[in-house]
């Protein structure tokens, strides 16, 4: 008996967390879409009035489509950023 | 000084071990968790590099890992508001996984392995520069990195000299050779990140008819630097791969199963000859600019084999390195030579000859597998195992040959191999049937005795890592048909006795007794598997496939169990 009473609880349990991560994924789609249809849509609309090219910020020398690297900052401080 | 490399979460997951400067273990995740291509976190891979170094997680003293995960954020935020609002569905894939995981390294690195110390991240491109020339024989050589993207950077040039690797110019998304093979791939209905080496099989039995077109796809100039179309394209903002536009110039994209034909193979020709075309433009121009006489080459394209064949025939530079892992598994290597040799200063002390840096299970190990499942073998003394081996080739038997440590990198070279006889014309076919289970289009390669290989090929430099494609002579190939390509070619390893004793050893026996000192080889998995790792992996791989036999260690077993 308590060995079905734990079964159970435990596929009650895993139901919840079920229902629980349908809510999560609802709700983390409808929170993207509320950001992306307005903090990005303002950005990029503005980007695109004002003629800027945001997967080409920076512009190749001439004849050729090769873009300057600068030096990577080799200190142990540089690379402990993710960025 | 112990330095830990992770690569992880995108695709081909790996992690490599660093011990005072010498590498003593590398391998990808794929070969523990048995899913191709594998991208979790690679704590099966770590586990057994700090098993193989004799250290706990405590003794690391740098943990690196293979990108600067916020540049690679910024370039998805900044591609999502370029594209906007056709990267709706790409941004609400992608976003939720940046949160939860890929923003979330070190927390993630420090909960499943318990690490305190300093985590260290490095550039994608330095990293696949670094894992090549630092590990390569040369003490000064131009580097060439290209692949799908890193952080925003797809493809880098520079040069390494010594201790130091300084790249100088790079191309950045969406601007990618790689991505761009990998489009024509998902046209021809192949998965992308895996059905890359089947468009280059197919290549050979096309025509490149479509490279007008192509002009209007990408922009190559004399200097090999590119750029793409975009409006060919959708990866930059889609779940796709190319756009609406790339299927009114070229056609309906092939479906999953449906049968290839002249159009197609001549997409695969078209797009093979493009990326060699550019690749070698982009070497012929770092030959110029940095005058170097030899090219290390990192990044996916590396694993390019036809391309690298090209080069080395076609390019002044006497000799090229590209290490057998060279698409982003091999990039856990890079962060440790990186970090050891450029952050910290010490010099290089390792040159990477072979690719036996995975897991070794002994001959006991092996006996007790097999005793415990009752399997029946046989033990054979070394001179045995040779004899017995060749033999058994010569009667046209297929025989999964798995002997030391499994292989670093995409390619099965000589110690988890599947082994046939060469000389049999329809032996591509019946691996293809009974055993791999692959598209009968793709070819098989050759092993060969190294100092005997230049009388079969047309190859002047060792090739131990099976990254370079080269021309059969014309008046061998009806005596090695198995693994002679449609176009005359084969995708070449040369093997020593100083790298790999047992399997030189094999195929010099293989040639006493047949006169070819060359054999069939192929990678012991079934289609859509990895290689195999432990002995049940291999014994369980033998057991459901066509192969006849099965030598691991000094143990052969037959399929009927009369051994």
């Amino acid at each position: 008996m308590a060995s079905s009473n734990k079964s159970g609880l435990a596929r009650l349990w895993d139901g919840l967390k079920a229902f629980q991560n349908r809510v999560a994924i609802a709700l983390t789609v409808v929170l993207l879409f509320i950001l992306y249809f307005t903090v990005f849509a303002v950005i990029a609309i503005l980007a695109k009035l004002f003629g800027k090219d945001l997967l080409h910020p920076d512009k190749p020398e001439p004849g050729s489509h090769w873009l300057r690297r600068e030096p990577a900052d080799n200190t142990l401080e540089s690379f402990a950023r993710q960025f | 000084m112990n330095i830990l490399g992770i690569s992880c979460f995108y695709h081909d997951a790996s992690a490599a071990l660093l011990q005072d400067g010498k590498l003593i273990a590398a391998v990808e995740e794929e070969r523990f968790t048995r899913k191709k291509h594998c991208t979790d976190f690679p704590k099966g891979s770590i586990d057994y590099c700090l098993k193989q170094g004799g250290i706990t997680i405590d003794q690391v003293d740098y943990i690196g890992f293979y990108e600067k995960p916020m540049l690679k954020f910024e370039r998805i935020l900044y591609t999502g508001l370029a594209t906007w609002p056709r990267s709706w569905s790409s941004f609400v894939r992608s976003i939720p996984l940046w949160l939860t995981q890929k923003l979330q390294i070190p927390v993630i690195i420090r909960q499943e392995t318990g690490y305190k110390g300093p985590i260290l991240f490095v550039e994608h491109h330095l990293a696949h520069a670094a894992s090549t020339f630092f590990v390569s024989p040369f003490d000064e050589a131009a580097i060439l990195t290209v692949d799908g993207v890193g952080e925003w950077a797809t493809t880098t040039c520079g040069l390494g000299r010594s201790n130091h690797i300084e790249l100088t110019q790079e191309i950045r998304f969406p601007h990618s050779l790689g991505l761009l093979y990998s489009a024509v791939t998902a046209y021809l209905g192949f998965e992308v990140n895996e059905g890359e080496g089947k468009v280059m099989g197919l290549a050979p039995y096309g025509q490149p008819v479509y490279r007008k077109q192509f002009e209007d796809v990408i922009d190559v100039k004399p200097d090999g630097s590119f750029r793409l179309n975009l409006d060919y394209f959708a990866f930059h903002y889609g779940t796709e791969m190319f756009s609406p536009r790339f299927e009114q110039v070229f056609g309906p994209r092939r479906q999953r199963g449906e049968p290839l034909n002249d159009h197609y193979n001549n997409m695969a020709a078209t797009v093979e000859a493009v990326l060699e075309d550019t690749m070698l433009a982009l070497a012929r121009d770092l030959k110029k600019t940095t005058g170097s006489h030899y090219l290390c080459i990192g990044g996916g394209v590396g694993l390019s084999s036809c391309s690298n064949g090209r080069l080395l025939r076609e390019v002044p530079f006497d000799d090229i390195f590209i290490q057998p892992a060279a698409g982003d598994g091999g990039t856990s290597v890079g962060v440790t030579t990186y970090i050891n040799t450029m952050l910290l200063g010490n010099p290089r002390n390792y040159v990477m000859r072979d690719a036996y840096l995975g897991p070794e299970y002994s001959d006991d190990e092996i006996e007790t597998y097999l005793g415990q499942n009752g399997i029946p073998h046989t033990r054979l003394s070394d001179k045995e195992l040779l004899e017995t081996t060749a033999r058994l080739l010569t009667e046209q038997k297929i025989i999964g040959w798995y002997q030391g440590r499994l292989e670093f990198g995409p390619r099965a070279l000589g110690h988890r191999s599947i082994l046939a006889d060469p000389r049999n014309p329809k032996m591509k076919e019946i691996v293809n049937e009974r055993v791999k289970h692959r598209e009968p289009f793709r070819p098989f390669a050759p092993s060969a005795l190294l100092d005997r290989s230049p009388e079969f090929f047309d190859c002047s430099v060792p090739s131990p890592f099976m990254l370079l494609v080269a021309d059969v002579h014309p008046d061998k190939r009806a005596l090695i048909p198995a693994i002679t390509h449609v176009d005359g070619t084969a995708r070449l390893q040369t093997v020593t006795r100083e790298e790999n004793g047992v399997y030189y050893d094999l195929i010099a026996e293989f040639d006493r007794q047949t006169g070819v000192p060359v054999i069939f080889n192929t990678s012991f998995n079934d289609k859509g598997e990895a290689i195999v790792r432990t002995p049940e992996d291999a014994y369980k791989c033998f057991a459901k496939t066509g192969m006849d036999y099965l030598v691991m260690g000094h143990f052969l077993v037959s399929k009927d169990g009369l051994t």
